[in-house]
């Protein structure tokens, strides 16, 4: 009791000394208001409780500016002192407290101050500035780069809440960019795409205070929120670069922000979430949790979970495990640094040439001939470290395939809904880790044939139905490393590629003769044939003959193969293999006259020193040579390149046969050197297009050997003869 | 007039200078990378007889030029007095590392606004657009090259067909 | 206002970072370290002396409110002036920042000039 008293004379104090915007002082008496607040209950008298209640809220008013008034403060300290004195003497006092408690505003609803409409969303708009200075331009293009940046984030992470809505870290990770972006577009007079971050930030927050339940309506229109957002700010980028000053284009983004406002409006009520988890684990059936929930209207303490325990509907690990469930694992984000990828390349550079100095080293006539022990143990240790760097720098131009996955997530979704089907994906080997460039390269072949597995490959549900298949069809993407490559994998459980129709086809469009006798993978290789389709219907999305030969020629750009697996009713499996860097190559090395080259391995078939009377001419210019019963055209490269080489006839020489595109060539040339992998490096702008070479690698001593390619041999070879 | 005179001026400041044959050039010493000697060029097919080849710059493969060649100018065998002056030309996508074999490397001369001449012309037996100016030294004068189009990419990667 | 204090803004969109950087450029401001979360914040803060943090209250890993209540608790530290930076709408979060024991709150979208003002109150 008593102490009610000094906490009321030390407010009544500080009242009288508090300064206008002395946000600290102000803290420490909210701080001592709440702390009133507890102890007066125990005082037992709503009008002491109700008047250091509304002192409370009044202050936060003062607090965020919406009143400079300080007189009803002090007055209604004054009114709690007498009070206290009142029951301090058990005297019943009489006065009235309306006026007061009316000045601080006790009547009014006292949620106003949490969430009154705010003033401050009309000042943003100002009008388009005429003049952009230098560093408002950098700003507006810093923007434009992170805004996006985080968008793609956002992405993802809704993905994953599509999966499980419940998990508040991944509602916290979308709200974020939003907010940022809604701040940050304020500052730049960009108001469509402030307005518009705004209400979809709002949206969030509802669902982040369970007042709105995530469902796929709502991940739906924040999807749709993402995608104009993207557009907008791609407006900005352009306007920006063109230099005009309207950033903004006439949008109209109202019935976007209309349907927005609208689903918050009407928003399922969270709650009955973890019995609704275990009705969906098959734990629960649904009349029982109804009945749990009825109970615990008349419990309102008890937890459902409790309930769901005692009743012994449900045993505690699965309860708990519900419980983790809906709670979400934490995903824990790693402490990254971003590098610029042109300082990684360096490092690889740079470590290469490490290894090179240090072999060259090891090599040296006058350090071999030291018999120095201490010598050979330090050459070893660098020769460990170098080793160690090296693996490191290559390691870190890998990154998991998770985000191109990912990726696919969405575009699943947007392709069942378009075509009516009901399709889930599932991945398995997301970390899998494959070269930063591979990844990129990877994409839009992932795509194509995601959209030929939805389209093409399963059926529509009534169809599988009657197929007696689940309704819902899966597409599994798969990745892992298997030799020195990563195969992915995309299989769908859908109709299965149609042998005769695919024949048909190819017949008709003069691909194949009527009497053509192929293999099964030789028919489901027709389909990345150009111009090829057996898609009856065309659709929006999927393409009409374009698509797989795309895919196989974005593969064969990667060094890798395509094969295809199907069975009638079961589904297909396109299975892909890639090497797992672009960066190295398994190369053979080869001599012609003073020059080395490298030939990628996987080209080489066989080599042989052919006999005089395996080389025919043909008109006297033409020259082939016999290769197991085949006439096979003669390459010269010395000729080729313009190199003096040993061996004047091909008898002297040795042929390596080589294959691209189901074409073979023989290679004339003066000696293998051995096989080696190595760092394909590019030999930059100025001869990047030279026919036939695929860049240059640094040789075991320092020097530079050229790699060769052999299809843009071909080219060069057909086009001279 | 005025323009002409601005030019000049932009044009004053720090040269590399080397030799060619018996003639001084100068390139601005903002472009130079570094001064290596010479060391063994990996020939490539089908480009113009004055790219050499490429080298091995510690990991980065880059094109040699050789500047008799590409000026026409009598050609010698390579000796130890030959360096390969790299510099950094505009690219189409950015700047990139080039090459440049000389006889020999001279100094880094300051010249002056007022010793830069505008380059005479020759009548067209002579191609002058790579020539920024001429300076005038002590020693004599040097003549000062427009790096970016006497190593024009474009030019380099003009691919001759191969025989 | 001594304009040669250290200042620690802490943001995790790098231009918003930007932005408040400019403003105090303007107000004549020179020695401004940036920081993208509490956690960094809160190393920075160790590495250094500062005289005034200005973060935001929506950040990854640890947002405003728990460095704001770090450095209230950090002997070292709970002196420094310490200016959050709100979202419109976020009322409950002002309060809640002033009852930590914030020096001021600015709410976004700001001006130099309200910046300014704030400033003025909180360094005298």
């Amino acid at each position: 009791m008593e102490q009610i008293k000094v906490d009321l004379e030390k407010l009544a104090l500080q009242v009288v000394t508090l300064e206008p915007g002395d946000i600290p002082a102000m803290g420490e008496m909210l701080n001592a208001f709440s702390a009133l607040e507890e102890k007066a209950e125990r005082l037992e008298d709503q009008t002491f409780l109700n008047i250091t209640h509304s002192q409370k809220v009044y202050l936060e008013k003062i607090i965020l500016a919406e009143t400079g008034d300080m007189g009803p403060l002090e007055d209604g300290i004054t009114t709690l002192q007498t009070i206290w004195r009142a029951i301090n003497n058990n005297e019943t006092y009489s006065f009235d407290t309306t006026h007061i408690l009316k000045r601080l505003g006790f009547f009014q609803n006292e949620e106003a101050g949490k969430s009154a409409p705010n003033q401050t969303e009309r000042a943003i708009q100002q009008p388009a500035k005429d003049e952009w200075t230098q560093e408002d331009i950098q700003i507006l293009k810093d923007f434009v780069i992170e805004a996006l940046e985080n968008l793609e984030q956002i992405e993802i992470h809704l993905i994953n809440l599509e999966q499980d809505p419940d998990d508040q870290e991944t509602i916290n990770a979308i709200f974020r960019p939003f907010h940022t972006i809604k701040g940050v577009s304020g500052f730049l007079n960009l108001n469509h795409i402030n307005r518009l971050a705004h209400s979809t930030e709002n949206l969030l927050d509802s669902a982040r205070q369970g007042e709105c339940r995530i469902t796929n309506a709502v991940i739906d229109i924040v999807l749709e929120s993402v995608d104009t957002l993207k557009q907008l700010i791609h407006g900005v980028e352009k306007a920006l670069a063109s230099g005009e000053k309207e950033l903004e284009k006439n949008s109209d983004i109202e019935p976007l922000i209309n349907k927005i406002e609208a689903t918050i409006r009407h928003a399922d009520k969270a709650g009955k979430r973890l019995g609704e988890i275990l009705v969906g684990k098959g734990t629960l059936k649904e009349e029982e949790l109804n009945q749990v929930l009825k109970k615990q209207e008349t419990m309102p303490d008890k937890k459902i979970g409790e309930i769901l325990i005692e009743k012994k509907k449900a045993k505690p690990k699965e309860v708990i495990s519900a419980l983790r469930d809906q709670k979400g694992n934490q995903r824990l984000l790693e402490r990254q640094v971003k590098v610029d990828t042109a300082k990684l390349d360096n490092l690889v550079d740079l470590t290469g040439e490490l290894v090179i100095s240090q072999a060259m080293l090891r090599q040296n006539n006058l350090i071999k001939s030291l018999n120095d022990q201490q010598l050979y143990q330090n050459l070893n240790q660098l020769t460990q470290i170098v080793s160690g760097l090296q693996k490191i720098a290559m390691s870190m131009r890998m990154v998991p395939i998770k985000s191109t996955f990912h990726k696919m997530v969405r575009l699943v979704r947007d392709l069942a809904r378009n075509s009516g089907k009901e399709v889930g994906l599932e991945m398995v080997g997301e970390d899998t880790e494959i070269d930063r460039n591979v990844v990129e390269e990877l994409y839009e072949p992932l795509v194509h044939m995601i959209r030929n597995a939805v389209d093409h490959g399963i059926e529509l549900p009534q169809e599988r139905l009657k197929a007696e298949k689940e309704a819902k069809g899966i597409i599994r993407l798969r990745a892992y490393h298997k030799g020195g490559n990563i195969v992915i994998e995309i299989e769908d459980d859908g109709r299965g590629l149609n042998k005769e129709r695919i024949l048909e086809k190819a017949i008709a469009i003069h691909l194949i003769s009527k009497d053509a006798k192929l293999s099964e993978a030789e028919i489901y290789d027709l389909i990345f044939h150009p111009g090829f389709s057996t898609a009856a219907k065309i659709t929006a999305v999927s393409g009409r003959g374009v698509g797989m030969d795309v895919v196989k020629k974005g593969i064969e750009k990667l060094r890798g193969r395509l094969d295809i697996r199907s069975a009638p009713g079961q589904g297909s499996t396109v299975v892909i293999s890639l090497p797992l860097t672009l960066a190295i190559i398994e190369g053979m090395i080869v001599r012609v006259g003073t020059q080395r080259y490298i030939l990628p391995t996987m080209a080489i078939l066989e080599s042989f020193k052919p006999r005089k009377h395996d080389y025919y001419t043909i008109k006297g210019k033409g020259e082939m040579v016999m290769v197991r019963g085949d006439l096979t055209p003669l390459i010269r490269l010395d000729r080729m390149f313009g190199v003096q080489g040993d061996s004047k006839n091909p008898w002297d020489g040795l042929v390596v046969v080589v294959e691209n595109k189901n074409e073979k060539r023989g290679l004339l040339l003066d000696e293998l050197l051995g096989q080696e992998e190595v760092v394909i490096k590019s030999l930059g702008e100025a001869l990047k297009n030279i026919k036939g070479m695929a860049g240059g690698a640094i040789l075991g001593d320092g020097k530079v050997g050229l790699i060769l390619d052999i299809a843009g041999l071909f080219e060069i070879l057909q086009k001279n003869y | 007039m005025v323009e002409l005179e601005k030019n000049v001026k932009n044009k004053a400041g720090k040269y590399l200078t080397f030799s060619l044959a018996a003639e001084e050039y100068g390139i601005a010493i903002l472009r130079v990378k570094e001064i290596i000697g010479m060391m063994p060029i990996t020939p490539v097919p089908q480009v113009p007889e004055f790219v050499k080849g490429v080298i091995n710059l510690r990991g980065k493969v880059i094109p040699v030029i050789d500047l008799r060649l590409k000026f026409e100018m009598a050609t010698t065998d390579y000796t130890e007095r030959n360096c390969v002056i790299v510099v950094e030309v505009a690219g189409q996508e950015g700047t990139i590392m080039m090459g440049l074999v000389v006889d020999s490397v001279s100094e880094v001369l300051n010249i002056k606004a007022e010793d830069i001449e505008e380059t005479p012309t020759f009548g067209i037996q002579l191609n002058t657009e790579y020539i920024l100016g001429i300076g005038k030294t002590e020693e004599g004068i040097k003549i000062l090259l427009d790096i970016d189009r006497v190593l024009n990419t474009q030019e380099i990667a003009i691919v001759e067909e191969a025989a | 206002m001594d304009l040669s204090i250290n200042i620690l803004v802490v943001d995790d969109f790098a231009t918003m970072r930007r932005i408040m950087k400019n403003i105090l450029k303007q107000i004549g401001f020179t020695n401004i370290i940036e920081a993208d979360d509490g956690t960094t914040a809160m190393s920075e803060l160790k590495k250094k002396k500062f005289d005034l943090i200005i973060s935001d209250w929506n950040m990854p890993n640890m947002p405003g409110i728990e460095l704001l209540k770090a450095v209230r608790s950090n002997n070292d530290l709970k002196s420094i002036p310490f200016l959050m930076v709100t979202a419109e709408a976020q009322k409950q979060n002002v309060i809640e920042a002033v009852q930590a024991g914030v020096s001021n709150y600015v709410v976004k979208p700001f001006t130099a000039e309200a910046i300014s003002e704030k400033l003025e109150k909180i360094l005298h």
